[in-house]
């Protein structure tokens, strides 16, 4: 096992390897410096990186494993990388603004501390875009992120960071947050797992708590590291109301699949998948049928009139709380973000409500269609990435009568925003023609968590992916 | 079984060999019954060594990359002991040779098992394999109406036909990529130096000259020159060394790179409606796969190039035949036309003509560098045609300067390959296109001096993005039947 064969372990490798002391949490980290000094200067996933302080930690978790009879955490000496807009106390937060540029947090998130109190390191932070309100990762402050399988494209967004991280195999996992797509968009794009929780699932800043579209999750490289970290994060808190009870536990045996009723849809209804993300879709398909189980195609009814919901909803919530930023700081931000600002300030009640009715519109085909099926299957992107830098067009969404911006065409994820209280996990569906990831939404009923993941893991299992040297992306580290 | 080797590329055989699924002779006998049935059509090989592939089985392979694959070497140049030559030309007739040539040895330690040689015209020189001491033109598989080009000609058909999937080739004007785009083939000229010319020449045609590899998939390509590119001893220039090897490079993460292109010629001639067609689906396609994308805005000056590049290959030419012959009315009766108009042009350049024109190759080579200081890869057609119908570049015209440089000649039909041997650039030809008529066009991209590693990433972009192993089996299986 050479130095990268270690960055490239999953986290529940890791800590077998830890427990049994043939690896030391030390080693890890080390590893995944030397990788994080090769491949950073080409992918620019992070803003900060805490080495000396990473360092110190796994030290002291290597003492744990090496003191007999002592317990170790659940995720004692797992680096982990987390995106620059959870408050960390003491450390800085911009989310990628240059108006957040000096911004040190006074709290720490529910979730990051209950990754912390688990035993994971933060070594490094993830790049956003500016306020995440993208799915390309490029801003003012940081630059641009680039996805470590084809540098001309992004690796997603906005957890864009965190998830081109895991790619390039500097951290081990990475947090995410999905108010549109933010963690599945990524990881497809990335080639990697990220979870979307039901709604509720996961503790929120209080807030953002109570807006549907919102929630954070966990993103890894394998299914079973992505249950390792949502079973630590997941869980009612008292300080957000919209938590549900009591915790699920995602367990750590998943039963097989066999016999399983699933639904697809390669389009959403109105979404134009390109012919690559079409074929390793249907190739997904067959692999489901290949495990047992009857998979049929499911005709979507739904139109470009979601795609008006969703941005109404984000506009009406989401812009419209970066209005008084743009009023005070408008020349710090970027192009998109005040764009979508200037949208928010726009925004009428009336556009909210009808954007919420619409969601309930879609459920009343969604819900009663997931009756037949233990899960449902689309892709995650349209195609397989954006370019890395390109030009963003927000504000013509008005101007030009079209119902879904071009921005979000790409994104079949959304609806699953709209419908926020089903579980989506994305995982690697293949490879595009440009050579970057391809990806594969499994859907979840309301809150059936597990189903989810048992589906994953079977396909994971017969369609692995970065599971070996040939199938990681190789970073030219010289000009 | 044996009807489906055919199919596979060279890595994939010595995969099945490795697995024990086949073995060298069994894949050597597929070969040879191939051969015997295609050969007479395409006459793509010239002269045939199977007793020599055979004890070298026997003797045991050595353990390389592509360890038991059928091979084939150009009839040119490639000095081996077990396979004489006649370099396309009835004065050479079964010339044996007393040593190996480095990049041999090189080829036999991958393991490759070389049972003949290939058509080459009358000392490589020009764009088709149509020597009068071949018997017959080597033809193209895809219609044999039309030439396979050259002058690694008889290399191109036996591997786009399937007797082979790769064979060696060289490439001193476009040698190797006129015929990978005259077949559907990959052809890879890698930058000046990068394979050995040992243990005697130290480099061919003033170092305009390099061997190369016709294969169908370019993993093949890469892994070829992976074996036999770096110095060899007393080697007297070395190019700028790797970043990382040929394969390496292939599957490397790629970067936005500043792409130009021409759908005309350097001089401003149009070319044919196929070739930019190639070139502007290409241009599009790496559009799309995040490049930078712009026609290319400068202007190259070639004029002195192809004048300079015709006396060396004038004078090249007499230094071969001289090597057997100086008496004109020994060698004269034996030569094909054109090479007999090489000699003559030969006799009238001087010493200081000769240096003069070594000077402006090197002049050309820094007009290239400093238009690659801007872009990253320049993107043309390879050919500025469809490859030709048979007879149309038949060696019999004496006036060499007229055969290259007139306006029906060489540099008209090729207008782009050979400016790249001037400048040592590392250039490809891929098989991105083809006629309605079904004849292959090849794109051509060149990089920069020494950046062969940039080239084969993107030509790997290109083989994902615009796949053509179909294309090239659906040959092979209509062949077969």
């Amino acid at each position: 096992m050479n130095y990268e064969d270690i960055c490239y372990l999953s986290a529940t490798e890791a800590l077998k390897l830890f427990k049994r002391r043939k690896l030391s949490p030390v080693e890890l980290m080390q590893a995944i410096i030397k990788r994080t000094e090769k491949v950073e200067p080409a992918i620019n996933a992070f803003t900060e990186t805490f080495f000396d302080e990473a360092l110190a930690q796994a030290k002291k978790s290597e003492a744990r494993y090496m003191k007999k009879g002592h317990r170790t955490r659940r995720l004692e000496g797992i680096p982990l990388a987390i995106k620059d807009e959870v408050p960390v106390k003491g450390k800085r937060c911009t989310s990628g603004s240059l108006i957040l540029k000096d911004n040190i947090a006074n709290e720490t998130a529910v979730f990051a501390q209950r990754l912390f109190n688990a035993g994971a390191i933060c070594h490094a932070r993830t790049a956003t875009p500016e306020f995440c309100c993208a799915a390309v990762t490029t801003s003012r402050l940081w630059g641009t992120t680039r996805n470590p399988w084809n540098l001309n494209f992004t690796p997603g967004g906005s957890s864009g960071g965190s998830a081109a991280s895991l790619a390039a195999g500097t951290t081990t996992l990475a947090t995410g947050s999905d108010i549109g797509g933010s963690i599945r968009i990524p990881a497809s794009c990335s080639g990697v797992v990220g979870f979307k929780p039901p709604y509720g699932r996961v503790p929120e800043m209080p807030g953002f708590n109570l807006d549907y579209y919102c929630h954070e999750g966990p993103l890894a490289r394998t299914v079973a590291d992505t249950a390792l970290m949502e079973n630590v994060i997941a869980g009612p808190h008292t300080s957000d109301i919209a938590t549900v009870k009591p915790k699920l536990r995602i367990p750590e045996k998943l039963k097989s699949i066999r016999g399983w009723r699933i639904g697809y849809s390669l389009d959403l209804g109105f979404f134009k998948p390109t012919r690559d993300v079409r074929e390793n879709t249907l190739r997904a398909v067959e692999t489901f049928r290949a495990m047992g189980c009857k998979v049929e195609e499911v005709r979507v009814p739904w139109d470009e009139s979601c795609a008006k919901a969703a941005w109404d909803h984000l506009s009406h919530l989401f812009g419209a709380s970066l209005g008084p930023l743009e009023r005070e700081h408008g020349d710090l931000m970027t192009d998109y973000a005040r764009a979508f600002a200037i949208q928010g300030r726009k925004s009428k009640a009336i556009d909210f409500v009808n954007a919420t009715d619409k969601a309930g519109e879609m459920y009343s085909f969604f819900g009663p269609m997931m009756e037949n099926y233990d899960v449902f299957l689309c892709p995650t992107t349209a195609k397989p990435a954006e370019r890395a830098n390109p030009k963003f067009d927000y504000a013509s969404y008005k101007t030009d009568g079209k119902l879904m911006p071009d921005s979000l065409a790409w994104c079949m994820t959304f609806p699953f925003n709209s419908l926020s209280r089903c579980p989506v996990l994305s995982v690697p569906s293949g490879f595009g023609r440009n050579g970057v990831p391809t990806g594969l939404q499994i859907v979840g009923k309301t809150f059936d968590d597990v189903s989810v993941f048992r589906a994953a893991a079977a396909f994971e299992k017969k369609s692995p992916w970065l599971h070996d040297r040939k199938h990681r992306p190789v970073i030219r580290t010289r000009s | 079984m044996a009807d489906g080797f055919y199919q596979f590329d060279g890595v994939e055989l010595a995969a099945l060999i490795a697995r024990g699924e086949t073995t060298a002779t069994e894949l050597l006998d597929a070969s040879l019954a191939r051969a015997a049935l295609l050969n007479p059509i395409l006459n793509a090989i010239t002269v045939m060594a199977e007793d020599a592939a055979r004890s070298s089985i026997t003797a045991g392979l050595p353990d390389g990359p592509m360890t038991g694959v059928p091979f084939l070497l150009k009839d040119l140049g490639a000095e081996a002991v077990a396979l004489p030559t006649t370099n396309g030309s009835t004065l050479f007739k079964d010339k044996i040779h007393t040593y190996d040539s480095e990049i041999y040895l090189r080829i036999k330690a991958a393991g490759l098992v070389t049972f003949g040689r290939t058509a080459s015209p009358e000392f490589g020189i020009g764009p088709v394999t149509e020597a009068s001491a071949n018997g017959a033109p080597t033809r193209n598989p895809w219609n044999t109406e039309h030439t396979s080009g050259g002058s690694s000609g008889g290399a191109a058909a036996a591997v786009a036909a399937g007797i082979v999937p790769v064979a060696h080739g060289s490439d001193g004007g476009g040698s190797v990529r006129i015929p990978a785009s005259s077949c559907g083939l990959v052809g890879f000229k890698p930058t000046r130096a990068r394979l050995p010319d040992g243990p005697v020449a130290g480099e061919g045609w003033a170092g305009m000259a390099i061997d190369g590899f016709l294969t169908r998939s370019l993993r093949d390509t890469a892994v070829l020159l992976d074996a036999t590119a770096g110095p060899d001893l007393g080697v007297p220039y070395w190019p700028p060394p790797m970043d990382e090897d040929y394969v390496t490079a292939m599957g490397q993460t790629p970067r936005t790179l500043k792409i130009a292109y021409l759908t005309r010629s350097f001089s401003g001639d149009k070319v044919h409606d196929e070739c930019r067609r190639a070139v502007e689906n290409t241009a599009a396609t790496l559009d799309g796969l995040g490049h930078h994308v712009d026609e290319f805005k400068g202007s190259i000056d070639i004029l002195a190039m192809m004048q300079a590049w015709t006396n060396i290959v004038a004078c090249g030419t007499a230094l071969n035949v001289h090597a057997k012959s100086k008496d004109p009315t020994v060698y004269e009766p034996q030569l094909d036309g054109v090479t007999r108009g090489a000699i003559k042009l030969a006799e009238g350049v001087s010493g200081a003509d000769y240096l003069k024109a070594i000077n402006d190759v090197h002049a050309f080579g820094r007009q290239m560098a400093g238009h690659l200081a801007n872009i990253d890869v320049l993107l043309t057609p390879t050919l500025a045609e469809p490859p030709a119908i048979v007879g149309r570049f038949k060696p019999v015209n004496e006036d060499f300067l007229d055969y290259r440089m007139g306006p029906d000649g060489v540099f008209a039909y090729s207008p782009f390959t050979a400016a790249f041997n001037a400048s040592g650039q590392p250039a490809v030809s891929l098989p991105l296109h083809w006629t309605d008529n079904d004849l292959p066009v090849g794109v051509h991209l060149a990089a920069s001096f020494g950046d062969d590693s940039l080239l084969m990433n993107l030509a790997a972009q290109l083989e994902t993005a615009m796949p053509w192993r179909e294309k090239q089996l659906s040959l092979i299986r209509k062949l077969a039947s």
